[in-house]
């Protein structure tokens, strides 16, 4: 196949009068990182919410291996293997580390519904599938010592690998992390680069962030797309794009 | 054409008795986000104490509409500054199940106190016929509506107006920015719970004059309000009269044309219709996102 | 937590058959009776409660419609017991799959109120359609379900303990295989948060509503069992006095959990008997009670007991 796994083309969405996103093309390639970066109020998460389905694009269209899957909703897109964490935390807040994964589990253990209320040796089987699936994730990101604790009462670096771990157990191909190094501090952040190096080598086929962290961005991308007031300022190699004039400008000086 | 214009009058007159009622819940709903199952006890019990006040205490209507006043906003703010208080960031569930609590606790503790006989409170003024055009009203009911359009007017003054009513609507607009201008946001949320009982209480009263005033009817009034509050939007003073006007000349006109016995399912109806396609209340300024 | 539960709910199962075996007292097994309705009513009320997490004031309407199913068709379409329960429940369900697809749109207060209407414009219809439900005055001669008139050990009170005492274990183990479903996971994750459970492909409708169906279906067969019972129904099936005792069944014996209700059903049913003389004072303290349960123990009696044992002790 030689079209891209994730293809955005000219997605455009307004609020009101306001535009948060005009003309936004983009790829993201099978087996890629890719960071989306740009100021604050750049359209970078409406962009996320576009592509999996909780805002309807006024225009354009989003692609997924080639096939059109444009203003599809949320669960839909979930279920094609595209999961998305938010920013801000969106953890279950009142379940445990463990049954959050768990919950995530939700599309591995689909059955009718009126399965439901009957007792089946095979539905053991899967349920002890789905735990085992549970152990391995806790493992990877490093939460398994905290599994029966209270997702409430987590700190901060540890939230962030929780919002992880539960889109992992959604089991996804393409995986959209929206500020995952949201108040990691540098020891952090470098630990979470590692983490999504693995993530993209055993679990899933590609990953998109939206970042302001840029060594995060730096050292764990493939590719940089930069965004600035709802439009696509440039796009390339890290290096390509912390050399780019009309970036740095963007930015007013700053980080990088 | 003539009974159509006596239903229209007889519907506005108890239409604007319903926006009353629904004042006080809209205020507490618009400015506190506290849905309050408890309106209608504290309406039932405005309307019981104004009975005491003036057939056992011999006050006049007035002196124990004060006292109803008193009474009910002081209640008011203790319930709040005690109890609702320690609710308040635990989302929307406990403030409901809490008033729900409240609610049948006052209700059965009227019952135990004065019975289920229904009292009426002595109007100051008669209860004649008065002949507006094609049309007959009592006088004990167009004083009820002034005094109702009097309380509206002043509540709506007072929040628009006084620094009292500045206060409220900052602090509900955002409470850590009135904290930190200032405001003692605690003292707030009790005075307007208080505002909001002391207005279920005067309603309660005043129409103890005109229907009754009796332990068993805190539910049913409650429910009105509700069907008000929703067709008007929650929080809108506007709303909560031409909610109330709307379901007032409803009422009447089924209760008109079609049968008395069945008036009240009119207001269920059109909440459930209205919920159907704007699950928000008819003049809600919510926006429906994806 | 599973196991404990399920172990909790099948010792609740055995004392009852135990105590409907060996009791011979008319009013004890009388109580029985009652805590076996109370046990499926609140355990319905509690999926809602506890799992869509939304609080359907107006639940009592599904409980009404099932007794008012029963009894009409058996008294006027001469169906036998063993048919009236499962129709009721059916209807129930159907019902409830109505309400539910125009309720759950809302939210908060909003649902709230609704449902309450339904249920209130349901008392209505109930009181007023005088040629199909017998108005104010009810609908009497409910016979009793062909078992009890079996005579023997099956007979009166102790009949209806064990018959009730089957249904509320046939609702146990369906609420049990529920909330340890994946469905049930759904519904759950749905309350506790939507864009959470949208994200990992769930479709918040769906389990909501299989939720909400469940439980108008439980509480319409419990609903047609008291009217077999009584045989006897009357508009104040869709009344307030059951909807304050299943609020506080499901509070005080904690909401979420699915021994809460029953032990809440337990304690309701011995404290309204208890105090049946003094209707209005029962009802005050129950509005203290509730009161109390959400300012000082929000989970209620067994969720403070979960959270002891979650912590390992």
């Amino acid at each position: 196949m030689a079209c891209a796994m994730l293809e955005i083309v000219d997605l455009g969405k307004s609020f009101g009068g306001i535009v948060a996103v005009r003309d936004m093309s983009f790829t993201v390639e099978r087996g890629e990182i890719v960071s989306l970066i740009g100021p604050n109020g750049a359209g970078k998460t409406t962009c996320l919410n576009l592509i999996s389905g909780f805002y309807r694009p006024d225009s354009g269209k989003v692609l997924l291996d080639g096939l059109e899957v444009t203003g599809e909703k949320p669960f839909r897109m979930a279920q094609r293997r595209v999961v998305r964490t938010f920013q801000k935390t969106n953890v279950l807040k009142n379940l445990t580390v463990r049954d959050n994964v768990l919950a995530a589990h939700y599309l591995s253990g689909r059955e009718p519904l009126w399965r439901t209320f009957f007792v089946a040796r095979a539905r053991a089987r899967v349920e002890r599938d789905i735990g085992d699936s549970v152990d391995g994730i806790l493992s990877l990101v490093g939460l398994e010592a905290r599994r029966g604790i209270e997702a409430g009462a987590l700190s901060c670096g540890e939230l962030r690998l929780l919002e992880v771990a539960l889109a992992l157990g959604a089991k996804p191909r393409l995986l959209m992390l929206d500020e995952p190094a949201a108040g990691l501090n540098t020891h952090e952040a470098e630990a979470l680069a590692a983490l999504l190096r693995r993530v993209r080598a055993e679990r899933v086929e590609a990953l998109l962030l939206v970042e302001h962290n840029m060594a995060l961005v730096m050292s764990v991308s493939d590719r940089v797309v930069v965004m600035n007031t709802g439009e696509k300022l440039a796009e390339g190699t890290p290096e390509a794009v912390r050399n780019n004039p009309a970036v740095r400008f963007a930015y007013l000086g700053q980080v990088v | 054409m003539e009974l159509f214009a006596q239903f229209l009058a007889n519907g506005l007159v108890s239409g604007t008795f319903y926006a009353l009622s629904a004042l006080g819940l809209t205020l507490v709903f618009g400015l506190m986000r506290l849905v309050n199952f408890a309106h209608g006890d504290l309406y039932m019990v405005g309307g019981l104490l104004g009975w005491a006040a003036t057939s056992r205490l011999g006050l006049g209507f007035f002196s124990a509409l004060a006292l109803v006043i008193l009474v009910l906003a002081a209640a008011g703010w203790l319930i709040d500054r005690f109890c609702i208080a320690r609710l308040r960031d635990q989302g929307e569930e406990p403030g409901i199940l809490f008033t729900i609590g409240l609610s049948i606790f006052l209700a059965n503790t009227a019952l135990l106190v004065v019975g289920s006989t229904p009292h009426q409170v002595p109007a100051p003024v008669p209860n004649e016929p008065l002949l507006l055009g094609p049309v007959v009203v009592t006088k004990a009911r167009l004083f009820a509506v002034a005094v109702c359009a009097a309380t509206i007017t002043l509540a709506h003054l007072m929040i628009q107006n006084t620094r009292l009513g500045k206060a409220m609507r900052a602090t509900f607009q955002d409470p850590l920015a009135a904290r930190l201008a200032g405001i003692n946001t605690d003292r707030i949320y009790a005075s307007t719970f208080a505002l909001g009982a002391a207005l279920a209480g005067t309603a309660g009263m005043l129409l103890g004059s005109i229907y009754v005033a009796q332990a068993t009817i805190g539910g049913l009034v409650s429910l009105k309000a509700f069907v008000v509050v929703i067709l008007g939007g929650m929080g809108s003073f506007a709303g909560a009269i031409l909610g109330g006007l709307l379901l007032g000349v409803a009422e009447s006109l089924w209760g008109g044309y079609v049968s008395t016995g069945t008036v009240d399912i009119i207001g269920f109806l059109l909440v459930i219709l209205i919920l159907l396609v704007r699950p928000y209340g008819l003049f809600s300024r919510r926006a429906e996102r994806a | 937590m599973k196991r404990i539960e399920g172990r909790a709910l099948l010792a609740f199962v055995a004392a009852g058959a135990l105590f409907a075996l060996a009791v011979g007292d008319e009013y004890l097994l009388h109580l029985c009776v009652l805590v076996m309705v109370y046990a499926i009513l609140a355990t319905s009320l509690n999926l809602i409660i506890g799992y869509v997490g939304e609080f359907p004031l107006g639940h009592v309407a599904f409980f009404g419609i099932g007794a008012y199913a029963a009894a009409l068709l058996s008294v006027k379409a001469g169906y036998p017991a063993w048919a009236t329960l499962p129709a009721a429940a059916f209807l129930a369900a159907i019902a409830g799959f109505g309400i539910g697809a125009i309720t759950l749109r809302l939210q908060g207060p909003f649902f709230v109120i609704v449902t309450l209407a339904f249920a209130e414009v349901l008392r209505l219809i109930a009181g007023n359609w005088v040629s199909f439900t017998n108005g104010p005055m009810g609908i009497a001669g409910i016979p009793h379900p062909a078992i009890i008139d079996l005579g023997g050990f099956f007979s009166g009170k102790r009949g209806y303990a064990l018959l009730g005492l089957t249904l509320a274990a046939v609702s146990l183990f369906a609420a049990y295989r529920f909330v340890y479903s994946n469905a049930g996971r759904a519904a759950v994750t749905i309350r506790e948060n939507r864009y959470v459970a949208q994200s990992v492909g769930i479709q918040p409708w769906r389990y909501a509503l299989f939720a909400f169906v469940i439980a108008a279906s439980m509480a319409g067969l419990a609903g047609a069992f008291y009217a077999h019972y009584l045989s006897f129904v009357g508009p104040e099936v869709f009344g307030f006095s059951f909807t304050a005792s299943m609020i506080i069944m499901v509070l005080l014996g904690g909401k979420g959990t699915l021994t809460g209700p029953v032990i809440g059903a337990v304690a309701v049913t011995v404290l309204e008997e208890y105090l049946r003389e003094t209707k209005e004072l029962r009802l005050t303290l129950f509005g203290l009670a509730v009161m109390g349960v959400v300012l000082f123990a929000p989970t209620g009696v067994v969720g403070a007991l979960h959270r002891r044992l979650a912590r390992g002790g």
